[in-house]
């Protein structure tokens, strides 16, 4: 008899079965982690509560404030060069809109230099067939003042001071007295009518009246003017 | 002596078994390898069937009737009855809620079968969609919901507010027919139309801002008993609790939005500056510390359309910002606004439906 062989293939079958066994006892293991996974994810799922609610609206344009010649025309059409003062009239009306697809309210707003010596005042305006204005093709009628102040003015000289010096030109220095700006502002807001006229659009006009005495003279002198709203 | 008759092997036929053992060993494990693989094909295709279930709005029925998530602690609701309809209700993925009446009030709510729904219109909300009016610039209103608790005692939801803007014809019907606007675009909505949790009628300026831009904050909604906040953590999750919650009692959330007309809505602390608009950080606790220094950056910006970021960042800093609050200057100020105002035409072009969705869980 062959001792060490024998005890050899005993090692070898005990080996087996204990191998045997392990294999068994692992896929017993993992057939029950996978059958435990199985029922808690959908099990978790369902108990992890979500709601939600949702609506829908629809995004329009944004309704812009707009400044128009005369009667809605386009803001190029709103001239104010070339003013002959030689004649016997001494003032210029200019007929100009404020006009949006929305009722709104806006500050009026009027920014010029002073090398020329022009007078600047607005009026509201309304369209009449009488009225004796006529811009662009249409009447109008001039209407009450409109009440605004000028927020930089020197009360004796009547040029710009210096309050708003830095916000226009910042550091700058070597500026005209007549090449700072003066800023004029409404006293309260204006208000678009609460409804639309022939235009289609919800419209307010003004007249800018331009007015100059005799010491102003034809010298190619030049001025910047700026309207605003908002 | 008694011994097992026992196989008697020479050395190579030893060898030979032990081979064909290893041989064995190797198969078992291929065959292993195999199964397994299915094994997790099955377990992912499982798990991604369950979320796809638990997310979508279909009914779930099961062999003997429908299945229900009794144990769900809370629904949501809006006040009013299913019949509430939006214009465009038919572009949403959600149904009506179902109609419930809770203390002779009347509510379309969610349950288990209708778990995400369309929120009912009411008059306050102001956003214009029982009609094709729309919304634009200088838009607001307020949306309530309710969060119904089914228990007694500590309730704790975690809100989710999301706003998406869609471009698609006027004449769309269905969700198909919705296309998600651009990151860039959907960055300007999130930035001008805005979402908050208070609201002051008295000086026209609102609190607790729901943002990706705002800080935290924590508001109480109820009475002593029920001890209810609401609250924004560090994190930016919006968080209603109830310490005392009652079962079957419709607890009301409102929510404030506005799309600000002009920008100096966003900066100023009095309405003489505004136009009598409202403001949005009337004080420096509503202000988040550096919601100027986000509005400035020239990429990724929600609040200004930067075509050029050069000169961009020439014009709006964060301490220009800044200096509205404290010392208003019209001009600076209307450099600066230039930017908004060409953001808002830009969601005028892009957008044309805008999505608000409330998840909670």
């Amino acid at each position: 008899m062959n001792r060490p062989t024998d005890e050899q293939q005993d090692r070898m079958e005990e080996n087996n079965t204990k191998s045997l066994s392990q294999r068994k006892k692992r896929g017993v293991q993992a057939v029950i982690i996978a059958a435990a996974a199985l029922i808690a994810i959908p099990v978790l799922a369902w108990l992890f509560i979500q709601r939600s609610m949702e609506t829908m609206t629809q995004i329009n344009m944004p309704y812009a404030l707009r400044i128009g010649a005369g009667n809605v025309k386009p803001v190029q059409q709103l001239e104010l060069s070339n003013i002959d003062v030689s004649g016997e009239q001494k003032s210029k009306d200019v007929v100009f809109c404020v006009y949006s697809e929305e009722s709104k309210v806006y500050h009026l707003e009027l920014a010029h230099t002073t090398n020329i010596g022009f007078q600047y005042t607005i009026y509201k305006a309304s369209i009449s067939d009488a009225g004796k204005i006529n811009y662009l093709g249409r009447q109008y009628q001039q209407d009450e003042l409109l009440a605004g102040k000028y927020l930089n003015q020197d009360k004796v000289s009547k040029y710009a001071t210096k309050a708003y010096h830095q916000m226009t030109y910042g550091s700058y220095a070597g500026v005209q007295a007549s090449a700072e700006p003066l800023y004029w502002i409404t006293d309260s807001q204006e208000s678009l009518p609460t409804a639309t006229d022939a235009t289609g659009y919800y419209v307010n006009y003004y007249i800018l009246h331009i007015s100059w005495d005799e010491t102003v003279q034809n010298n190619k002198e030049t001025d910047m003017v700026y309207l605003m709203a908002g | 002596m008694e011994n097992k008759k026992k196989e008697e092997l020479t050395p190579e036929e030893y060898r030979k078994k032990v081979q064909d053992q290893i041989e064995h060993y190797k198969q078992q494990w291929k065959v292993f390898l195999r199964t397994g693989i299915f094994v997790l094909v099955a377990l992912v295709a499982i798990i991604i069937a369950c979320i796809a279930w638990f997310v979508s709005n279909n009914r779930v029925t099961g062999s003997t009737g429908t299945i229900q998530a009794v144990g769900s602690e809370f629904d949501l609701a809006a006040a009013g009855t299913s019949e509430n309809k939006g214009v465009h209700d038919g572009l949403l993925n959600a149904q009506p809620g179902t109609d419930i009446k809770l203390s002779e009030v009347d509510y379309a709510s969610t349950d288990g079968e209708h778990t995400s729904i369309t929120w009912a219109i009411t008059e306050n909300s102001n956003v214009n969609n029982k009609t094709k009016t729309g919304i634009n610039p200088g838009s607001s209103g307020s949306l309530t919901f309710y969060i119904i608790s089914h228990k007694d005692g500590k309730l704790s939801v975690t809100l989710n507010l999301t706003l998406t803007g869609y471009s698609g014809t006027e004449n769309a019907q269905k969700p198909e027919d919705l296309t998600e606007v651009k990151k860039d675009i959907q960055q300007l909505l999130e930035g001008h139309i805005l979402l908050f949790a208070g609201y002051d009628a008295k000086t026209n300026s609102y609190q607790n801002w729901i943002s990706d831009d705002a800080g935290k904050w924590n508001v109480n909604l109820g009475t002593e008993n029920n001890n209810i906040s609401l609250s924004r953590d560090e994190q930016g999750n919006i968080i209603w609790s109830a310490e005392n919650a009652a079962k079957d009692t419709a607890y009301p959330v409102t929510l404030y939005w506005i799309w600000p007309e002009i920008l100096s809505s966003y900066l100023v602390t009095d309405q003489q500056y505004t136009g009598n608009r409202p403001i949005l950080f009337k004080t420096e606790s509503d202000l988040p510390d550096d919601l100027y220094e986000k509005m400035c950056r020239t990429g990724s910006n929600r609040y200004f359309l930067v075509t050029d970021p050069n000169e961009f960042s020439t014009v709006v800093t964060a301490d220009r910002l800044r200096q509205m609050r404290m010392n208003f200057n019209p001009a600076i100020y209307g450099n600066m606004s230039v930017y908004y105002n060409m953001a808002d035409q830009t969601l005028g072009e892009n957008v044309r439906f805008l999505k608000l969705k409330l998840d909670a869980q």
